[in-house]
């Protein structure tokens, strides 16, 4: 541009309308702009649904519904290898981490103690994920222009999931409480409640789902996959929850909630499916399962196909109850499988050459809740409130259905402790593998009797009594009080 | 000068006659030369002063400019050289020049708004302009390659060493953790992409993802520009010099103009280039006596098998890196050029033919280009320009960088004694496998894989512009020129990925074959509308007002579509029903709306400069998308002639202040499901981990920049000298939510950074004597970046490999260039992830030196870079392998004082088994280094040698290299290099790149 030694020759002299035309000139540029208007920055996100459009699609009850299985599902196989570790029912001997057996059976060194960055912290963020789902899923219900029926029904399955999802998280810290708050913002921290209150809550739900299901009519508004084959109506699926609930309840009764819990799980499970009768393997497995399916769909985490890490713990073989004719129970050989020696590097463990062979393939189900534990918690049940004789007699059943072994030479005079000792040594080998034996341990106060495969040195084994609250939740509670700051951090 | 100047009589007229001649006209002619040489200067613009006439001076520096009668004035200038002015008397006809060079780039004029610019000896804010002839003197890979150390403020690094290029610009620091890091590249007013999309190397090396990653020696579409079509660049470094480019601005601006035609008759330019390269430094290999030394190395019966064959009864060791980096192949390069004027037709023309080889086996780049610049003037009033340019860019980069499929040459070769000929072929006509173990999980012989994958990428591109401007007013004191503007950047990339079944490797993911194919497709487009307003009142008082007004609308859209197969049947090469297919469909899409307003006032004769102006920008990216957001900018300047001594010829203090911003990424304000996957045959939605946020909003710096200009002794010293401090505020950042709550984390705008840095810039001309002159250039850099504070818990720079590595790591009130990493800590030695050293050097300093003697021009670069630690995982893995050059040396007492002790191990033993501990320091190497990247020499033969080439007029030879030196203790090629490419933060990560090349060219030049 030319400033100062522009020469006015060949120019004309200043016109008059000068003004006017600078101000007509940057009218032009700001008219030409206005065409833009700010609807043209209104564009949509192609890659992911947006959780304002999807709702408003027709489709989107079904698919969350979906979700809230998928995501239980998802939970699955970390809840089971991670129990069976603790439980002393399975090794995860993977070959180049140690990891996987220090974390879990080692602990911190000297202290004994699982470490909260570490490996052995599942069961909290799945299940609060899905709790997130539920919280969205009744609000997306509530907004919906389903009939009041359907409504019901479909609160009733989300409350349904919402206890099941509980129910991992408390059978898993049991002592240390959790949070059953879902917050709208993310960001407003829920505050821990003690053991007591979650599973008041966890009873509470699952009979608020009962009585939503109730009044839910003949179908819900959406399908349920093929895992809940004859429990998919809002009157068949209340027996399911009916089951969760008796396990529940089960749970409570021996974590405080003392006889009253007993009879509402002996209550609950009047409601369930329960076949007390039931004499085949198919009438023993009935019951609520998650399909498995290759890809896009994944594999049964714990399949004996290619999960080929999973090891069962040398205990279960020499603990095997025998047959009459001197031979293995039915249970151990259907389940238990013979595999290359593995160790864990370093020394960590000892060598183990059995696998599981109870999901054979990548596509076999894993059971949610199934007959046979119905069975062994009424004998639970009935054994807490002094019906020996009955408890013995669905021991018996077991042993002899399920096992095929004689029946038990327990009495009515056999003491709680004997008879207890044989319940919980049937729903070892009946639940194998299905995330119940540390539970169990704990709940009656025997993790003492867990086997410690090494115990001395610097690689001695313990029995963690809990799971530790994850670092990360523990970080957001930096420098909170009371409840909110998390008593297990 | 007092020098005597031979000029050529006239012998033809080369100007074209304007088509409007009218009686009251004479022609003037002339020729214009350089001082000392005496060589005539080719596309000077000679014009008069004041009046819209001008012409350009043909390749023989001859030009003819028909003017009104009486006495005028009349200006030769040239990028790079001083002005001159002649008055004519009414009766004179010719007017010679004699231009001298600017070496302290006091010429010029800097851009200062989308249709704005000043004098650059006026400018308030530091300017940094780089000519065509100092961007092209020794040819780069790409432009960024062009740029390295020709920009106070800019650090500008090679990622690699393949071929075709890719490097990262930053420009004054770090601005953003997890935003947009590279600066905005605007070439002729139209906003290109400078995007790096992984053509899918990851599916074949495995080192992350399945179907591409950043690890996979990305190309930045800067590489697609021909640099030889550009007339000069500006980097806009401030805040207040970039904020009139609004939300992307934090990063600096990179103004790109291309050469224009000039009127006159059609020239035509040939430059026909040959060159080569070789390994510019090779790490070593572990030398082996006998078989007891390799045994430990073989990695089973196998290998152990070969070595006894190999090492009876003594070893022969290979030079698998010379073999494998031993290639020399030319490489070409052939630049065609035209540029000429008719009538109120103006157009610059050229073609571009680049091929380049690559020193690894089966690599290289081709780069084939063309393009068309017109200006038509319409009347008095109305000119439009348009602007053409379509390119296709081709890549065969082989395979660097990490990988986890034993393919990464470096990388295997690190693990594998080299005791066995790879280049030998079996009975069956292939190549012999690798018998050790690679290291990672797959092991291969990379002879055998550079061979046989194919692993290309191919850019189609075309950017186009069309600029309509009309000059509403034009009187002696007021001009109002209005302006529209097009814009559109569009390129397709395809990769296809190819590494047949029978390769060692590939059995070890469980199938036999990879294939991938790779689209992304990207579209870019700007529309601008600017008024501009000058009041030239040309009182001393006041000397001009300028005031503009605008705004724009802009959109960038990509697309990628990715599929990866794995278990091909035999030489099937595509995905297609493949036993295990992966793929990627990802769309990304933005569009901005700005309006500015801005003013320029320059007052006192010219001394004092005050600019303000205002940009408000809205984006689709801002979680709100009506509200605008303002950045102000404030710069002033103010020169002293011949303050205190005749000595000074000038001082100019300057300061500015401005604000720029950042916007968001793609999606960060959209709340989002996730595919929650299949089960039992019915898809899910579920909760995403990642929670966006509606108020999200641009990232916003503040900098104050201030400095003075001063030029001494007759302009023989010229020193430039600034010192910014910038802070960005509202850093995107992901803040962890409580897992309880269901969800991850949720994008926040919070924290602070800052950047705290100067620059200088010291131009000399230490001696000019008769026709020889050496002129020197230094360009000094330093800064110092801060995290002032964050509201999230402090946490590791995404993008790296841990704390066993050595990361960056965002933590309040200290350096954001810190390396955290794993080392023993306080009395007890417990391994903790600390401060180790700082990723950021002390200063880079460059040096520029031209002399310039007769018709020779000789020219030199070298690039020192102190400090700056780098994390060197290339000898991390040569020490784990036990195949490091130096792994037999005596190891010290201890790697570091205070490290664990050695004992007896040897230096390599003792490096890892330190690292092994839980200390990464033996990896982390200083990556200071003296780089030659530039050296030239240049003859201008005489112009009757180039009448000797029939219808030549002008001839010139080259000689030059690139990176013909560096001296560094550094253990690997190159401490410039990133595994990761271009990245805010973590740029320092060495792992098994493609290494550094010394590159050597011979062009000859001949003007038509």
């Amino acid at each position: 541009m030319t400033t100062s030694d522009s020469l006015s020759g060949a120019t004309r002299s200043l016109m008059t309308r000068t003004p006017l035309r600078t101000i007509g000139a940057l009218t032009f540029a700001s008219l030409s702009l206005a065409a833009c208007s700010k609807d043209a920055l209104n564009i949509t996100n192609p890659n992911t649904p947006s959780v304002a459009g999807a709702s408003a699609d027709p489709q989107a009850l079904q698919l969350l519904a979906t979700g809230l299985l998928r995501q239980n599902r998802n939970s699955l196989g970390g809840f089971i290898t991670e129990t069976a570790r603790f439980g002393r029912e399975a090794y995860v001997y993977t070959p180049q981490e140690g990891r996987n057996t220090s974390a879990y059976l080692i602990g911190l060194s000297g202290q004994n103690k699982l470490d909260n960055a570490g490996f052995a912290v599942g069961s909290w963020g799945g299940p609060y994920g899905n709790l997130r789902d539920v919280f969205n899923f009744k609000n997306s219900v509530a907004a919906s222009t389903l009939s009041a029926e359907q409504k019901r029904a479909a609160l009733g399955f989300a409350k349904t999931i919402e206890g099941i999802e509980l129910l991992t998280v408390i059978a898993t810290r049991d002592t240390i409480g959790a949070v059953v708050q879902i917050n709208q913002d993310a960001t407003d921290i829920a505050a821990f409640v003690s053991r007591d209150s979650t599973y008041k809550y966890i009873l509470n739900t699952l009979d608020e789902a009962n009585t939503d299901l109730g009044a839910g009519g003949a179908a819900f508004p959406f399908a349920l996959h093929s895992g809940f084959a004859g429990f998919n109506t809002p009157t068949t699926f209340r027996q399911f929850n009916r089951a969760i609930a008796a396990r529940a309840a089960a749970y409570y009764a021996t974590s405080g909630g003392g006889a009253t819990a007993w009879q509402r799980s002996l209550t609950a499970l009047g409601a369930s499916f329960l076949n007390a009768t039931a004499t085949s393997a198919a009438q023993l497995n009935v019951g609520v399962y998650h399909p498995y399916a290759a890809a896009p769909d994944v594999s049964n985490p714990v399949n004996a196909t290619t999960n080929t890490d999973l090891y069962a713990h040398v205990s279960v073989d020499a603990d095997a109850p025998l047959k009459a004719d001197g031979t293995k129970d039915n249970r151990y050989l259907a389940k238990i499988i013979a595999r290359p020696t593995r160790n864990a590097p370093q020394g960590l463990g000892i060598p183990s050459s059995l696998g599981f062979g109870l999901y054979p393939s990548i596509s076999t189900p894993l059971p949610i809740i199934r007959n046979e534990e119905l069975i062994l918690l009424r004998a639970e049940g009935l054994l807490a409130t002094g019906d020996k004789a009955g408890a013995i007699s669905l021991i018996n059943a077991i042993r002899v259905n399920s096992g095929g072994l004689a029946p038990s030479t327990l009495t009515a005079a056999s003491t709680d402790a004997a008879i207890l000792t044989e319940l919980l040594l049937q729903k070892r080998y009946s639940l194998m593998l299905e995330g119940k034996r540390w539970i169990d341990m704990r709940r009656y106060g025997r993790l003492a009797d867990l086997p410690r495969d090494i115990t001395s040195g610097v690689n001695a084994h313990f029995v963690a009594r809990v799971q530790p609250i994850p670092q990360a939740e523990c970080l957001q509670r930096v420098g909170k009080t009371g409840a909110l700051a998390g008593p297990g951090c | 000068m007092g020098r005597y100047l031979k000029y050529v009589a006239l012998a033809a007229m080369v100007a074209v006659l304007p088509l409007r001649a009218d009686a009251q006209t004479r022609d003037i002619t002339g020729k214009v030369t350089q001082t000392g040489s005496g060589i005539s200067m080719p596309d000077v613009t000679v014009s008069v002063v004041g009046q819209q006439i001008g012409t350009r001076t043909n390749e023989r520096g001859e030009y003819r400019l028909r003017v009104p009668t009486g006495e005028i004035v009349i200006q030769a200038r040239q990028l790079g050289y001083k002005r001159l002015t002649k008055r004519l008397a009414p009766n004179e006809t010719t007017a010679d020049f004699v231009l001298e060079k600017d070496v302290l780039q006091l010429e010029g004029v800097t851009v200062t708004g989308q249709a704005t610019t000043t004098d650059r000896k006026v400018a308030a804010t530091a300017v940094a302009t780089v000519s065509a002839a100092e961007l092209t003197r020794v040819p780069a890979r790409s432009v960024e390659g062009n740029l390295a150390g020709k920009v106070a403020g800019a650090r500008i690094f090679d990622n690699s060493g393949a071929p075709g290029g890719g490097g990262q610009v930053q420009i004054r620091g770090a601005t953003s953790v997890l935003g947009q890091g590279d600066p905005l590249y605007v070439v002729d007013g139209v906003i290109i992409s400078n995007a790096g999309t992984s053509s899918g190397a990851s599916a074949i090396s495995r080192a992350s993802g399945s179907t591409g990653s950043s690890q996979d020696q990305v190309v930045n579409r800067l590489a697609d520009l021909n640099p030889n079509d550009i007339e000069n660049i500006e980097v806009l470094k401030s805040a207040a010099a970039s904020a009139i480019y609004g939300s992307r601005a934090t990063n600096g601006v990179v103004v790109i103009t291309t050469k224009k035609g000039s009127s006159g008759q059609t020239r035509f330019n040939v430059t026909q280039r040959a060159g080569t390269q070789q390994l510019m430094r090779s790490l070593g290999h572990r030398q082996y006596a006998t078989l007891n030394d390799v045994l430990p190395f073989t990695g089973g019966p196998v290998g152990e098998a070969a070595a006894r064959a190999a090492c009876t009864p003594n070893c022969t060791n290979y030079d698998w890196q010379g073999q494998l980096y031993g290639r020399t192949d030319p490489s070409w390069e052939t630049l065609v050029s035209a540029s000429g004027g008719v009538n109120n037709t103006r157009f610059f023309a050229s073609l571009s033919d680049r091929q380049e080889s690559g020193i690894m086996i089966n690599t290289g780049a081709r780069r084939t280009g063309g393009r068309i610049n017109i200006d038509q003037s319409i009347g008095s009033k109305l000119t439009v320009s348009m602007g053409l340019d379509v390119t296709r860019n081709f890549f065969q980069r082989g395979l660097g960088n990490n990988n986890n499929a034993g393919v990464s040459p470096t990388y295997t070769f690190g693990y594998t004694p080299a005791v066995i000929d790879l280049q030998a072929r079996g009975a069956d006509g292939r190549y012999v496998r690798m018998p050790f173990d690679g290291g990672g999980t797959g092991t291969a012989n990379p002879f055998e894989v550079l061979n046989d994958i194919t692993s290309n990428e191919t850019v189609f591109r075309q950017a186009g512009n069309v600029r309509v401007g009309y000059t509403a007013l034009s009187t002696a004191r007021h001009s109002v020129q209005l302006s529209m503007l097009n814009g559109v950047d569009r390129y397709q990339q395809e990769g296809v990925q190819y590494s047949p079944n029978y390769l060692q490797f590939e059995p070890a993911d469980g199938f036999l074959g990879t294939a991938g194919q790779n689209n992304v497709s990207s579209l870019q487009t700007n529309t601008g509308v600017n008024a501009v307003w000058t009041w030239t009142p040309a009182t001393s008082l006041i000397t001009s007002f300028t005031t503009s007004v605008g705004g724009s609308y802009e959109r960038q859209a990509q697309s990628v579509y990715r599929i990866r197969g794995r278990g091909l049947l035999p030489t099937r090469r595509t995905a297609a029903g493949a036993a295990d297919i992966a793929t990627e469909d990802t769309r990304t899409e933005f569009r901005d709306q700005s309006y500015y307003v801005n003013e320029q006032m320059l007052l006192l004769d010219e001394k004092l400069a005050l600019n303000a102006g205002l940009r408000a920008d809205r984006s689709s990216a801002n979680g709100d998308r009506a509200t605008f957001y303002v950045f102000p900018k404030y710069s002033a300047s103010y020169r002293f002639v011949k303050p205190l001594t005749d000595k000074i010829d000038e001082f100019k203090i300057r300061g500015a202040i401005g604000q720029s911003g950042n916007r968001p990424r793609y999606g960060d304000r959209d709340i989002l499901y996730a595919d929650g996957g299949i089960i039992g045959g019915q898809g899910s939605l579920v909760s995403a981990g990642l929670l966006g946020n509606t108020q999200i909003k641009p990232e916003v710096m503040n900098e104050l920049e201030f400095g003075f200009d001063a030029s001494f002794f007759g302009s023989r010293i010229g020193l430039e000298m600034t010192r910014y401090q910038r802070t960005i505020k509202d850093l995107l950042l992901t803040f962890p939510l409580p897992p309880s709550s269901g969800l991850g984390n949720q994008i926040i705008n919070g924290g602070q950074l800052s950047v705290l840095g100067s620059e200088a810039v010291l131009s000399l001309v230490p001696i000019r004597r008769g026709s020889f002159e050496w002129t020197s250039r230094i360009l000094f850099n330093a800064n110092a970046q801060f995290v002032n504070n964050i509201p999230v818990p402090s946490f590791p720079v995404p993008g790296s490999f841990g704390a066993a590595y050595g990361r960056n790591r965002i933590v309040a009130n200290t350096r954001s260039t810190y390396i955290w990493g794993n080392a023993p800590f306080g009395a007890n030695g417990a391994v903790r992830d600390t401060i180790l050293f700082d990723s950021n050097p002390v200063h880079t300093t460059t040096f520029n030196n031209d002399f310039a003697w007769k018709r020779f021009t000789f020219s030199f670069l070298a690039d020192w870079r102190n400090g700056g630690y780098v994390s060197n995982m290339t000898n991390n893995l040569w020490d784990e392998g036990g195949q490091a050059r130096d792994y037999d040396n005596v190891a010290p007492a201890s790697i570091l004082p205070g490290s664990r002790p050695c004992g007896t191990q040897t230096l390599g033993e003792c490096r890892y088994a330190t690292f092994n501990g839980g200390d990464v320091r033996p990896y982390m190497q200083k990556g200071s280094y003296v780089k030659l990247r530039e050296v030239t020499l240049n003859y201008q033969a005489p112009d009757s040698w180039a009448s000797k080439i029939p219808g030549g007029k002008s001839l010139r030879f080259n000689l030059s290299g690139r990176n013909l030196a560096l001296w560094t203790d550094y253990w690997s090629f190159d401490p410039e290099f990133n595994n990761f490419g271009n990245t805010n933060f973590n740029r320092f990560i060495d792992l098994a790149p493609f290494p550094s090349s010394r590159q050597f060219f011979f062009s000859v030049d001949v003007g038509f």
